[in-house]
């Protein structure tokens, strides 16, 4: 609990960096694999009764705190992963389905004020999603990472040779849209290929959850699952145009120390579920 | 357990699906779009630069260099890689008409971009370029400049900023002006740079052509001096004079007045842009009975002896014409109409030809429809005929005398010189010869129609000869046979004629026999007379005295004894 608060604090702070001997990191990050940890926790500690309202909302009072601080830093991607880490895995922790149309509800109503304490760029980007304004400097970076992707084709323009990024038509290439790199040098096969490595990653998360023999363990594996894979997603999707720019970086895969270092740290916590599963088992023969 | 697991499988199958979505998407721009999104990239870096091709000239009949194109600076830095702004600024203070505040103000400027001075002279831009100063951009473009300032200015039109050619020649041609741009194709960075080692191809810009006008650079200057002149000694609001060549068509001289810099064009009053003598109408008076006189004598239904009477008045359509002085001549000759111009007797002409065969005539002459002389916006004047809605029969009798139909000058020239060309209408023209590298194209002068015969041509010119002689005519210069006919037509406005403004004109041609020379002359709302014969007819004078020198006509007796020889 303290950890939470003190991650809290750290989020709290208008400095988006922290500066650790090595290399800065980004507190939200840390902030991600804290939040499954701790709600992992409660619900194992609760396995069986989390169909009752009070758990949920205790769970939820939880989060909610460095979910504000960090929305207001303002993170709002960071914000929406951390609550869908969240939501799938207060699902997975057996909340009442009821229950889960009540949250959608709360979404619903909160949505508007949200809306209303975004940042104006955060809205902006939004808006420019909705309604694509060609000329709108922003719309430039989205127009280029399709132009990549699209002009790479099935089997792309080859490494390193790809005329949109190499040319530096396309901004912040080595990171959030280093897949429209990818998608225009490698092409489609290259991209198919990215999917497949995320696509065993998670598949072997999600074994190791199911092996996992705790509620605990389970739950984190999941939690770390849905937070690749929704990471994931998220940048994918704004690469290929299909959701509005976040600044979300690919797990693995984009140029930034903290994302990795918290991937790697996630990865680390599903490998010590599944040796915790080894000790089990043995202990059982 | 088993319903964590359901719940896994859900959580699983959900994100094969957004899977999918993505895979999807990825589908739609690497395959179906993709070639879309080729061209889009290729569009992207592939560019086009655009050479500027060098505008022609436009010079004289001789050759005088009227216009050309010079090379000014633009002066721009980037002011993030100035290197010592303040040294900087000193520099170009000394060499720039600006403060040093305002200059170091822009070398400091947070914008990436910033414009320091436009249309800087050449040997500055020249000097700025050769320090080759990191963020100082010296960038040349083309500026038109016309060394003879207000010389021929309506007739020459300008050039704007963009290189867009507007009003006389420049407007005219300015396709054959500007030439050709030419390309450079290659591939370009983000920056918007050409990278020199990637040009795919290179189309090199063409040239303009060169201009060689009808003009004569001495005779327009002389022509619109004597105009100015004219225009301060009667105290007018303005003028203007077409001098033409009548066998050829071609003008030797074309004047406005007030005209304007074409090297100031962006600075003057632009209501002065339009030549007045091709874009501006006006009501002919009393010198539209030279076409009046040309159709009844080509028609037959009078002849140069032929004696009318003039009663003072006559009623035509309901309407009732007086003559200038309102009193009645008695037994006149067709001479002594148009001696005495009388509107009485030009009206009786157009009645016995009728409306039919009259508004022929006029017609034949060119009136009511574009010369299509090579100058821009020329307008074609405003005939009303009996079709019409509007013209009434007293418009026949009006009309005889040059009211109620308005010309232009560049239309009433051109139709007096078809009389002095043995009855044929030439085309006028201002481009005597087109150049352009080694090829060369002489311009031919075009008969439009025959408009009378050439007998009624030579009866006409001697009944005008006759005519200013009886009148004594100011136009007449001693040791010439001068032909012509002086106009003053009431200014029409709102609902009428203006009580005392007139617009006086002298249209003529010399020598008679062989006419070298045809000068029409209007002068507008004189103040000091009222009359055409008291303003344009001595500014006719005056020009004709000294062109005749400046085009070697020598006088009639020399000519013809010459001839005898």
């Amino acid at each position: 609990m303290a950890t939470l608060f003190i991650a809290a604090e750290l989020t709290a702070g208008t400095l988006r960096w922290l500066d650790f001997r090595l290399f800065p990191v980004q507190p939200s990050e840390i902030a991600k694999i804290i939040i499954i940890i701790i709600t992992a926790k409660i619900l194992a500690d609760r396995d069986g009764e989390m169909n009752k309202f009070r758990n949920l909302a205790l769970s939820m009072a939880l989060i909610a705190p460095p979910l504000a601080l960090i929305f207001l830093q303002p993170d709002l991607g960071t914000t929406i992963i951390i609550a869908v880490v969240w939501l799938v895995m207060v699902l997975m922790g057996g909340i009442h389905l009821f229950h889960v149309g009540l949250l959608g509800l709360v979404a619903l109503l909160a949505s508007p004020v949200v809306w209303l304490t975004m940042a104006d760029y955060q809205r902006d980007r939004v808006l420019l999603f909705v309604n694509p304004d060609q000329a709108d400097p922003g719309y430039f970076n989205i127009q280029q990472a399709l132009i990549s992707i699209g002009s790479g084709g099935l089997l792309g323009k080859g490494f390193s040779i790809g005329t949109q990024n190499q040319l530096h038509f396309l901004r912040v290439r080595h990171t959030d849209f280093i897949f429209s790199v990818i998608g225009e040098e490698l092409g489609m096969l290259g991209a198919l290929l990215l999917f497949a490595l995320i696509f065993a990653l998670i598949w072997r998360i999600m074994r190791a959850a199911d092996l996992s023999g705790d509620p605990f363990g389970r739950l984190i594996c999941v939690g770390i699952a849905a937070l690749i894979f929704f990471q994931s997603f998220v940048n994918l999707g704004v690469n290929l145009g299909l959701l509005p720019v976040t600044g979300t970086p690919l797990p693995f895969v984009s140029f930034g120390g903290s994302s990795l270092f918290a991937s790697l740290i996630a990865l680390g916590l599903v490998q010590s579920v599944l040796m915790r599963r080894k000790t089990l088992d043995f202990e059982r023969v | 357990m088993e319903h964590s697991k359901y719940r896994i499988y859900t959580v699983m199958a959900v994100m094969c699906a957004a899977g999918l979505v993505l895979i999807g998407q990825l589908v739609r721009w690497q395959v179906v779009e993709h070639y879309r999104f080729v061209a889009w990239a290729e569009a992207e870096h592939q560019d086009e630069l655009v050479i500027p091709s060098r505008r022609g000239e436009v010079r004289d009949r001789s050759g005088y260099l009227l216009a050309t194109d010079l090379i000014e600076y633009d002066i721009s830095v980037s002011p993030k890689i100035v290197s010592d702004p303040p040294v900087t600024a000193d520099r170009l203070d000394a060499l720039l008409d600006m403060s040093r505040e305002e200059i170091l103000q822009r070398l400091t400027s947070k914008k990436p971009w910033v414009p320091i001075a436009g249309g800087v002279s050449q040997s500055v831009g020249e000097t700025i370029f050769e320090w080759d100063l990191t963020g100082l951009q010296v960038e040349p473009r083309p500026k038109r400049v016309y060394p003879e300032g207000h010389l021929g200015a309506h007739v020459l039109g300008f050039v704007n900023n963009n290189g867009n050619g507007f009003y006389g020649v420049e407007g005219y041609y300015d396709t054959l002006l500007r030439g050709k741009p030419g390309l450079q194709a290659g591939e370009r960075s983000p920056f918007g740079e050409m990278i020199p080692l990637a040009v795919s191809h290179f189309v090199p810009p063409v040239s303009g052509a060169t201009l060689y006008l009808t003009i004569d650079r001495t005779v327009q200057s002389l022509v619109q001096q004597e105009l100015e002149n004219a225009v301060r000694q009667y105290q007018a609001q303005g003028g203007s004079v077409v001098v033409l060549d009548p066998k050829t068509g071609a003008i030797l001289a074309m004047a406005g007045y007030p005209d304007y810099d074409p090297n100031t064009f962006s600075v003057s009053d632009n209501s002065l842009f339009a030549d007045p003598n091709v874009s501006e109408q006006y009501e002919p008076g009393s010198v539209f009975k030279i076409i009046t006189m040309a159709a009844g004598l080509d028609a037959g239904v009078i002849g140069p002896e032929g004696i009318i009477y003039d009663g003072g008045l006559i009623e035509i359509g309901g309407r009732v014409i007086y003559n200038w002085d309102r009193q009645g001549h008695g037994n006149v000759d067709m001479t002594d109409v148009l001696a005495k111009s009388l509107n009485v007797g030009a009206a009786q002409v157009a009645m016995a030809l009728g409306k039919d065969r009259f508004y022929t005539y006029v017609k034949r002459f060119g009136f009511g429809r574009l010369t299509e002389i090579d100058l821009e916006n020329e307008g074609p004047g405003t005939l009303k005929t009996p079709k019409d809605a509007t013209w009434h029969e007293s418009d026949l009798g009006t009309n005889s005398f040059g009211q109620g139909i308005a010309v232009t000058p560049v239309q009433a020239a051109a139709a007096i010189a078809a009389v002095a060309n043995n009855g044929l209408l030439m085309k006028p023209y201002a481009v005597q010869r087109i150049t352009n590298g080694e090829r060369s194209v002489e311009v031919k002068p075009i008969v439009v129609r025959r408009v009378v015969s050439a007998d009624t041509a030579h009866t006409l010119t001697n009944m005008l000869v006759n005519a200013l002689k009886r009148a004594n005519s100011q136009a007449l210069l001693p040791g010439y046979q001068v032909a012509g006919k002086t106009g003053t037509a009431q200014i029409p406005v709102p609902g009428g004629y203006h009580p005392t403004l007139t617009l006086t004109s002298f249209g003529g041609y010399l020598p008679a026999d062989d006419p070298q020379v045809m000068i029409l002359v209007i002068i507008d709302r004189p103040s000091t007379s009222k009359w055409g014969s008291q303003t344009a007819a001595p500014t006719f004078n005056r020009i004709a005295e000294q062109m005749v020198v400046l085009l070697d006509i020598p006088p009639d007796d020399v000519r013809l004894a010459q001839a005898g020889q």
